[in-house]
């Protein structure tokens, strides 16, 4: 499985909303071993059905008001696979990003070329990138970092626009099915 | 509209407090901070009757404030001037959108979001991060900026980059004694110090605070490791700013403006306070009489109060003019100079900050040796450099300083900008590798004539 990433913009119909899946879809999967202990250890909630949490912060409140990243997370490791927005998820969600990009297919859209999903922000993952703008497959963070350079514009900006048959064609490549 | 606005939100549990120094802050921070519970809270606070007014608590230096929640809001509010709105990352991709007319608006933003690339000017202070610390059972946030982890850097540097290829570049490479390189543009920045990093151990990078919010953030995340062991970064407003800061110009509240610039600035007026900053310095020369224009200057930036604006600018100024050749023997030198006898080398005389002095003769002749007696203490070089100076008490020393473009009586000072030439002989004194006694000559008026 891989990590793959989009450098630049998301075309029309491309992008996944966490939080609309999450309202729409995610809650079910709010009661897995893996959605309790994300939730428990990223929002301090302990989970009491999938309409409720218990927060240290906050109360009992509605299970929406988990974080975006923790939606973030759910919505890869259970959601279709269309494309999410890497801004969403903070350096405390690295590990979660490493379990579910052993698992399944990850499709990151990324506007500049460090973060979460530089791979040396990932030391331990031993898995491989995909650059999607030109399907290379990079090993390091230095490789990565070439590569954005590679199609970026002076000011680190890339311009590109991820159309839906381009991310389609892909999913069929890695032959990928919307669960 | 001018900035350095706070916003305080009191909730039961919570207390929010935000300073925004500029037009745009970035709020950033790890998952589940609360950075979209701020954003919640500020919403119910700004709407909430009567009846609520118990449970929050705002209080802010804005008109008004706004929390966005579509396009529409936001359309609405860039009408309205000095409001605060505060955008979710949900609704980045709209500001993309109508980036021109955010520009135009009379409104700050605060964008609580970890896309950083929203081709809007902000400056590194203005890019926050929020953590949560949590002390008894109630949460705490605090907030800093990034930058805030290398201000205390390093200060013997290898090499020094600078951000621009102009007047500061050039001042810098005159001045500092390291090895000056520039970037010729700030996107630029964050290569260069990834290539200079590998070769050398410490690197200084002089840059300009304002709109390097995003290159600044990019290197922090890509080198965060090698940034923490071999960068210093040294931050001022603008290289205009370093002038203005110099001691050329004065007063109380003149001195209120250098230490908080963007409380004056309008953004309604100004896009950026670095617009603004220049905009005072071009005022201010053209009072002394000079003319300034960015790139392009009529008089020489390196006579320009060199040790003033270390001095003033950089805290461990001395000891970052300490670096390299400037620190002999492990002393740290004050400053040095060449005495001349027209291109004729005579004497290497070097003050230490320790008040000793270290003197190399290059003639044997006595009539052209500054001292002839040994132990040369600072108290007799400063007797020297008296000499070769007009005198404190002559009354018209006002003119003659203003003349000169120093802003007080300082034998040092004075004597780095006429070079010590008098009209009663043809000694000198040489500060500069570059100069000669025809350059030294030439500029000042009524020698002229003698010195050719």
């Amino acid at each position: 499985m891989l990590l793959n990433i989009w450098y630049g913009e998301p075309g029309l119909k491309t992008l996944t909303d966490p939080d609309l899946w999450f309202k729409n879809f995610g809650k079910p999967f709010l009661g897995t071993d893996f959605s309790k202990k994300l939730i428990s250890t990223i929002d301090k909630c302990e989970y009491i059905s999938n309409d409720v949490v218990n927060s240290k912060y906050l109360g009992v409140v509605v299970s929406d008001k988990i974080s975006s990243g923790s939606k973030t997370i759910m919505c890869m490791m259970y959601g279709d696979m269309k494309l999410i927005n890497a801004a969403y998820l903070g350096d405390n969600m690295i590990p979660y990003l490493r379990y579910v990009a052993d698992r399944r297919e990850v499709f990151l859209l990324s506007s500049i070329p460090v973060g979460i999903y530089s791979v040396e922000f990932m030391p331990d993952y031993t898995g491989e990138v995909r650059i999607l703008n030109t399907g290379k497959i990079v090993k390091s963070g230095e490789e990565m970092y070439e590569a954005f350079e590679s199609i970026a514009d002076d000011t680190y900006r890339v311009h590109d626009v991820l159309e839906r048959s381009i991310l389609d064609d892909w999913r069929k490549k890695l032959s990928i099915k919307d669960s | 509209m001018t900035g350095g606005r706070s916003l305080v939100l009191k909730t039961p549990n919570i207390e929010y407090n935000v300073y925004l120094r500029n037009k745009y802050t970035l709020l950033l921070g790890d998952s589940a901070t609360g950075k979209t519970a701020f954003r919640d809270f500020l919403l119910e606070a700004v709407n909430s009757s009567s009846v609520m007014e118990d449970v929050y608590e705002l209080q802010s230096d804005f008109g008004s404030v706004e929390v966005i929640y579509n396009e529409s809001s936001l359309v609405s509010s860039l009408s309205v001037s000095d409001r605060l709105c505060v955008v979710d990352e949900n609704l980045i991709s709209i500001v993309k959108k109508r980036l021109e007319e955010i520009r135009e608006s009379n409104c700050f933003f605060l964008f609580i979001t970890r896309e950083v690339d929203l081709y809007l000017h902000y400056g590194i202070y203005d890019v926050i991060t929020l953590k949560t610390k949590q002390v008894g059972s109630g949460k705490f946030l605090t907030y800093s900026d990034i930058y805030a982890n290398f201000k205390e850097g390093m200060v013997y540097p290898d090499i020094c980059i600078t951000e621009d290829s102009k007047s500061g570049y050039e001042f810098f490479r005159n001045t500092l004694n390291v090895e000056c390189v520039s970037a010729k543009s700030k996107t630029r920045v964050p290569k260069m110090f990834s290539k200079y990093s590998k070769k050398y151990d410490k690197v200084l990078i002089i840059v300009d605070e304002v709109g390097f919010g995003y290159e600044f953030y990019l290197m922090y995340r890509k080198d965060i490791q090698l940034m923490e062991s071999k960068l210093c970064l040294w931050c001022p407003y603008s290289f205009e700013y370093m002038l203005l800061n110099s001691g050329l110009f004065y007063g109380t509240e003149f001195s209120e403006f250098l230490n908080n610039p963007f409380k004056f600035c309008d953004f309604a007026e100004n896009s950026t306070v670095e617009v603004f900053i220049e905009k005072t310095l071009v005022d201010g020369f053209k009072e002394l009489g000079y003319e300034y224009s960015k790139g392009c200057n009529v008089f020489n930036i390196r006579d320009f109060c060199i040790s003033e604006i270390y001095a003033r600018n950089l805290d461990n100024y001395s000891n970052l003019l300490g670096c390299n050749e400037y620190s002999i023997n492990n002393k740290v030198v004050n400053y040095s100079f060449t005495y001349m006898f027209k291109n004729e080398e005579v004497s290497k005389i070097t003050v230490y900050m320790d008040d000793t002095v270290d003197i190399v003769n290059y003639t044997d002749d006595s009539f052209k040796l500054p001292f002839l007696f040994d132990n040369v203490t600072r108290n007799d070089v400063n007797m020297l450099l008296k000499g070769r100076v007009f005198d404190e008490g002559r009354p018209d020393k006002d003119d003659l300083l203003r003349d000169i473009g120093v802003p007080f009586y300082d034998t040092l000072m004075i004597v780095r900008k006429t070079r010590g030439v008098m009209i009663k002989d043809y000694f000198w004194l040489k500060f500069f590798e570059e100069d000669t006694w025809e350059l030294a000559t030439q500029n000042l008026k009524g020698i002229r004539d003698f010195g050719k």
